[in-house]
């Protein structure tokens, strides 16, 4: 029993076909059952390398390679198949277009939250009404009338106002004509250009004016004045 | 020093792509002769692997053809023609562990009967014995890179130099992984031993 530690040393050197260590010889000259046990170890090891070798050492058939070159007669080598890094440079390269393409289209319109005036539309009296629409920052609008203003800001543009120039599919607002100047006060000071302001307001105010136009027509003269409640049909035929 | 012929893939590829078919005819004759060049060193060496695996002449050969039929198809995609017995080994060794995993599954489902390997040469018959069945159970359950280097380290004409050259390790690896397959082998035979060598 006690010897079993010195087994595995025994068995290591059996292994690796080498000397004992000082120790363990001096062990091995005093103790027979471990020079028996080294000497079992031996010969082990001397069994598993003889029947590796024979096993690795077989006589190979003499006609494989005679079989082999046959078959190998009636299968040619195949189409070289692509390589992985051709595969990969022509995704790559199909990728790269992609995000070019992708980058050069223009940018998908979104509704923003600025609201721009555009080109005033004509009414029946000549009067043109500015209008309030919706537009994406780059399509930027603002229409002071009939004047072209040059460029005063870096999303906006002034455009002449005519009554065709007008095509915007977008929703609008309509101003009253009575919040047409508070508008314009609205958008100059929107463009810190007070005097364009005034000088629109000005020039509406003559237009209304000229819009008023005396007329040569005979005195009315009321003899009396009867009160009457409004009939059905009065009332039908005015509408 | 083994006599090379002058084939480069991207030159037989050129060929292929001006669609010369003289030229591919000539590339892939080239090939082939090299391939055959080579066939006649590295064919033993490719069965000797396969048949330290699974112990049986005829499946060993049929796995060698199997390796050397796949070495032969990507052959011209091999760029260092140097390494073409280190790629050979491992393809039949790789093929050889395969099908003796395909074995083992194939015995856990078929009858008592069926179990026995088939033994087609009398050396197979003669390795057959109570102690040549311990020794290979044991080296079937190596690690697969202790078991390459203990079947190569095994073969004559390849000493331990040529191993390290061949796995692409150095000799120092293959010493160590030579030491603890052997001693593992030995200490899983050691009952076997103690019986059958009584003190």
């Amino acid at each position: 029993m006690l010897c079993e530690k010195y087994k595995p040393a025994l068995i290591e050197s059996a292994v690796a076909g080498s000397d004992l260590a000082p120790a363990i010889r001096a062990h091995m000259a005093t103790c027979p059952s471990c020079a028996a046990e080294l000497v079992q170890q031996r010969s082990l090891i001397a069994a598993i390398n003889a029947n590796l070798h024979r096993q690795m050492n077989a006589p190979v058939p003499a006609a494989m390679l005679q079989r082999f070159e046959a078959h190998l007669a009636q299968h040619p080598q195949p189409k070289r198949a692509p390589r992985f890094a051709q595969v990969f440079a022509g995704a790559l390269a199909t990728l790269a277009f992609a995000a070019t393409i992708v980058l050069l289209l223009p940018r998908h319109r979104s509704p923003g939250n600025n609201t721009k005036l555009v080109a005033p539309q004509p009414t029946e009296n000549g009067v043109h009404e500015p209008r309030v629409v919706r537009e994406t920052p780059s399509n930027a609008t603002v229409s002071l009338g009939h004047q072209p203003k040059p460029p005063s800001h870096a999303r906006t543009r002034i455009v002449l106002a005519s009554a065709a120039a007008s095509p915007h599919p977008e929703p609008e607002v309509i101003v009253p004509p009575d919040e047409r100047i508070a508008m314009e006060h609205f958008i100059a000071d929107l463009h810190g250009d007070g005097e364009i302001a005034l000088a629109r307001a000005k020039r509406i105010t003559e237009q209304r004016e000229q819009a008023i136009v005396p007329v040569d027509a005979p005195d009315i003269q009321i003899a009396a004045l009867k009160v009457q409640p409004i009939r059905q049909t009065d009332m039908g035929s005015d509408k | 020093m083994q006599e090379l012929v002058l084939t480069q893939p991207t030159s037989a590829a050129r060929a292929g792509w001006s669609g010369d078919p003289d030229a591919k005819a000539a590339e892939a004759a080239a090939l082939r002769r090299e391939f055959e060049e080579r066939l006649a060193e590295c064919g033993p060496l490719a069965f000797r692997v396969a048949r330290g695996v699974l112990r049986n002449a005829a499946d060993a050969e049929d796995v060698a053809q199997e390796a050397l039929l796949r070495a032969y198809r990507r052959f011209e995609r091999l760029r260092d023609r140097s390494r073409f017995r280190a790629w050979l080994v491992r393809i039949s060794f790789r093929l050889a562990l395969d099908r003796a995993r395909s074995w083992n599954r194939r015995e856990q489902r078929e009858t008592e009967w069926a179990r026995q390997r088939p033994v087609d040469t009398t050396e197979d018959l003669a390795a057959s014995s109570e102690f040549q069945a311990h020794l290979n159970r044991a080296v079937d359950e190596l690690s697969p890179k202790l078991r390459l280097v203990l079947l190569l380290a095994a073969m004559e004409e390849h000493p331990l130099d040529d191993v390290a050259q061949m796995l692409g390790l150095p000799i120092g690896t293959v010493k160590s992984r030579l030491f603890a397959a052997k001693k593992q082998l030995a200490e899983k035979l050691q009952c076997y031993v103690k019986n059958t060598n009584p003190r």
